[in-house]
């Protein structure tokens, strides 16, 4: 629980703070270090959600990815975007332990096959105790998709 | 003499850029060869530089693309010879900072077709390396393109009838799912703030720019899949290397050029494959020249052959939530469908023994069934204030409690959408009519589809109707029954009958009608719409009912502003046989005259895929018998 409490803690307060000011442990984020939260909220009207009308959301996240290359490398930004667009696929995916949008995230950080189940084993584990939180519901999408990433990040390096 | 001009045309150049002289032999050879060989007159060159007739059809031909980024001569847009010529030169051009800004790289179609054409190893021309291209098209690892077909949805007017897009599939090693292969779509440019009707109009009548944009695949599932819940029918191309090379270079050339958008002909469908049609003998717009529905070209794909085989190779089905609902749902048997019932009225049953005593696997089936359903029914934004939240919470977190695993899925799919019938009706009826006395009817409804002919591909029980026209002839005398401008039934169906599945149905109808069955002579303007609740009683029988308001001309002082309420059933006799009952009771509110119903029983045979019966008796102060024979076109 305590676990928990740290992951959701970083996601929601890390929208306020710069890179350096974060808790220890949660590491760069491309949500809060790339400008990508905004680059995911365009204010787009009611009929720009539809597929018949131009909508390049993955090419503004690219473009303002430019600004920080290490934290905001097109490899990272892209993940982050993917887990932003499919957050709710890779929750449900994770706890079942496989799945293509898992299988998608993982290419795109360019995972050996040899780490792959050690990495979804340990994100597992985190979000098991992050949707054990009632807590859990008061997140928004961002917040979310950015806990996953840490999640990510974290099994990712330790690995 | 022209000759000549394209000598001095080459030597000129020549000073003006920093070619060698060497090199300008080599230039005119090619300008020679490409005279000799008429290429500026060659279909596949005109279909480079999208050269159409204007939308009227008068007037010369000229490039449907107005950005001017998009042509190497000052007249490339009118005149594909000097555009064909200046491109040529400009494909000599030595690379000044950027290559991607290079000839060779920007007009990568026309760059590989003219290749093919005049073979420019032979020439002396230096081939340039295109970074961009390259990292875009994978460096070559796409291995064939697929046709995506998104059903109808009936949220947005441009959406009504699907759309239609291109995925590029690689077979690179990284490349394991389909999630992040590049699609191409095309799509109006709307500006921000844009309302409803103006929406429509300019849509309509092509106030908008448009263009091809390039985005992963998984933001077009999501957006689909899980937002708008449209099915994803996926159709794999039996096209080689060296023609995927040509379509991959040639979408690159003209991803962020700028259309003229039109909703109903050259609209997302008809640019997508005008793309495809690039490649010689592949012909698969349909021959209609007043609209291109995506259904339709999905049809005539289908059918479609390129180099004696079948263009499609595959084809793949990628069901929205909605249906992943349904599918997995109906692939539970009786005890566990009776659980999720049990959870989804009381969430805390996920504690009692009646779930708890499940096996892993019986428990992986019903969390998964309910996983899609509370994504299906609830509304994230809300956070906290939908209870619906909470409840997806709770079935999260109990499936992270149970082991890693898949749980059983049926591997039923829907019918194609190619083997659905096609989109246009025109029926002749004959009618007695219990006030005017027997007559013929002739109905013609350009798209889409009513409740009784909903199929594959459609939104069962739904009605979406536009342009329709209805013509009737009693005693010698020809009469507009009606005219509608649109007509939309949308209602959701409820599969596993669980709460909150059903949604909230709407109606909306506009258009010209009679008065009543009564009247030849008493056409009035109408407009009506309706909400209302759906009860799907079994997967055979829905029932509706809505109530609304309707503004109509006042005509034999019936009034100019109703109230309507409406009862609904539709019945699926057999996979052939549909019935609607339908009640309607309209009260006056601006007139004295006391309400009235109007009722109707409708029903269809399907004779085949191109053709059905219909009976119907209809009552609305006068009484009227109708049979009709309808042929699909």
């Amino acid at each position: 629980m305590k676990k928990i409490k740290i992951i959701a803690a970083s996601a929601i307060i890390s929208f306020g703070v710069t890179a350096e000011e974060k808790q220890v442990g949660t590491g760069p984020n491309p949500f809060t270090d790339c400008g990508i939260g905004a680059a995911l909220f365009p204010n787009t009207h009611w009929a720009a959600v539809t597929s018949n009308v131009i909508w390049d959301i993955g090419t503004t996240a690219v473009t303002s990815a430019t600004a920080s290359p290490e934290t905001c490398s097109a490899k990272n930004v892209q993940a982050a975007a993917f887990i932003y667009e499919s957050y709710n696929n890779l929750a449900e995916e994770t706890a079942k332990g496989s799945g293509e949008h898992l299988a998608s995230l993982l290419n795109i950080l360019e995972t050996s096959e040899n780490n792959r189940e050690n990495i979804i084993s340990k994100v597992r584990s985190g979000m098991a105790d992050f949707v054990s939180s009632p807590d859990y519901v008061k997140l928004d999408q961002v917040q979310k998709a950015s806990a996953y990433y840490n999640l990510v990040y974290q099994a990712g390096s330790n690995s | 003499m022209h000759r000549y001009k394209l000598y001095f045309s080459a030597i000129f150049w020549a000073l003006v850029s920093q070619v060698s002289y060497a090199q300008i032999s080599d230039v005119n050879l090619l300008l020679d060869k490409a005279s000799q060989l008429k290429l500026s007159e060659q279909p596949t060159w005109l279909k480079l530089l999208h050269y159409e007739k204007p939308p009227l059809g008068f007037g010369a031909s000229r490039s449907a693309i107005h950005s001017d980024s998009f042509f190497n001569a000052p007249t490339g847009s009118t005149n594909p010879r000097a555009e064909l010529e200046t491109t040529i030169l400009a494909f000599f051009e030595p690379v000044t900072t950027d290559a991607n800004k290079h000839a060779q790289c920007e007009f990568r179609g026309r760059f590989v077709w003219l290749e093919r054409q005049l073979n420019f190893a032979t020439s002396g021309l230096v081939p340039i390396e295109c970074p961009n291209f390259n990292e875009w098209s994978l460096n070559g690892t796409t291995e064939s393109i697929s046709i995506i077909f998104a059903t109808g949805y009936l949220g947005n007017p441009a959406s009504y009838y699907g759309h239609t897009l291109l995925k590029m599939n690689s077979n690179g090693a990284n490349k394991t799912t389909k999630l992040e292969d590049v699609t191409v779509n095309y799509g109006a440019i709307v500006p921000p703030g844009e309302g409803p009707i103006p929406y429509i109009f300019k849509g309509l009548f092509g106030g908008y720019d448009a263009g091809f944009t390039h985005i992963q695949y998984y933001f077009h599932t999501h957006n689909y899949g899980e937002n708008e819940l449209r099915d994803l029918w996926e159709y794999e191309l039996n096209l080689s290397s060296g023609e995927v090379e040509l379509v991959l270079a040639h979408a690159w050339e003209v991803i962020r050029k700028k259309y003229t958008y039109y909703f109903t002909k050259r609209n997302c469908a008809y640019r997508m494959a005008e793309i495809l049609e690039i490649i010689d003998d592949v012909k698969i717009l349909p021959n209609n020249s007043v609209w291109t529905i995506p259904q339709a070209l999905i049809q005539q794909v289908a059918k479609a052959e390129h180099q004696g085989q079948s263009l499609v190779k595959n084809i793949k089905y990628h069901p929205s939530r909605q249906s992943r609902l349904h599918l997995k749902f109906t692939a539970l048997n009786q005890t566990n469908q009776a659980i999720v019932h049990q959870i989804a009225k009381d969430i805390n049953i996920l504690q009692h023994t009646a779930f708890t005593s499940l096996k892993d696997d019986d428990k992986q089936q019903v969390l998964d069934t309910l996983l899609d359903y509370y994504q299906f029914i609830r509304d994230e934004s809300l956070l906290e204030e939908d209870r619906n939240n909470s409840k997806y919470r709770q079935v999260l977190a109990a499936r992270y409690q149970l082991p890693p695993g898949i749980s059983t899925e049926t591997n039923t799919i829907k019918k194609p959408p190619h083997l659905g019938r096609k989109p246009s009706l025109v029926s002749f009826s004959n009618i007695h009519n219990s006030a005017i006395g027997d007559g013929i009817s002739v109905r013609i409804r350009p798209a889409y589809y009513d409740a009784l002919d909903a199929d594959y591909g459609h939104i069962k029980n739904a009605s979406l109707t536009m342009g329709e026209a209805h013509l009737t002839l009693f005693n010698d005398d020809l009469t507009l029954r009606n005219l509608t401008f649109i007509k939309i039934e949308s209602v959701s169906n409820a599969v596993t009958r669980l709460p909150e599945e059903s949604g909230r149905p709407w109606r909306l109808e506009a258009g010209l009608e009679q008065l009543s069955l009564s009247c030849q002579n008493c056409l009035i303007a109408k407009i009506q719409g309706d909400i209302g609740q759906t009860f799907v009683l079994n997967n055979k029988l829905m029932v509706a009912g809505f109530l609304g308001g309707s503004i109509q001309e006042n005509n034999q002082a019936f009034g100019s502003i109703h109230l309507n309420t409406r009862l609904l059933a539709n019945i699926e006799i057999n996979a052939k046989t549909r019935v609607q009952f339908s009640s309607q009771y309209r009260e006056h509110l601006d007139s004295s005259r006391s309400g009235i119903f109007i009722n109707a029983i409708r029903a269809r045979y399907q004779i085949n895929n191109d053709m059905d019966l219909r009976f119907s008796y209809e009552k609305n102060i006068a009484e009227e018998i109708t049979a009709s024979v309808s042929f699909y076109w």
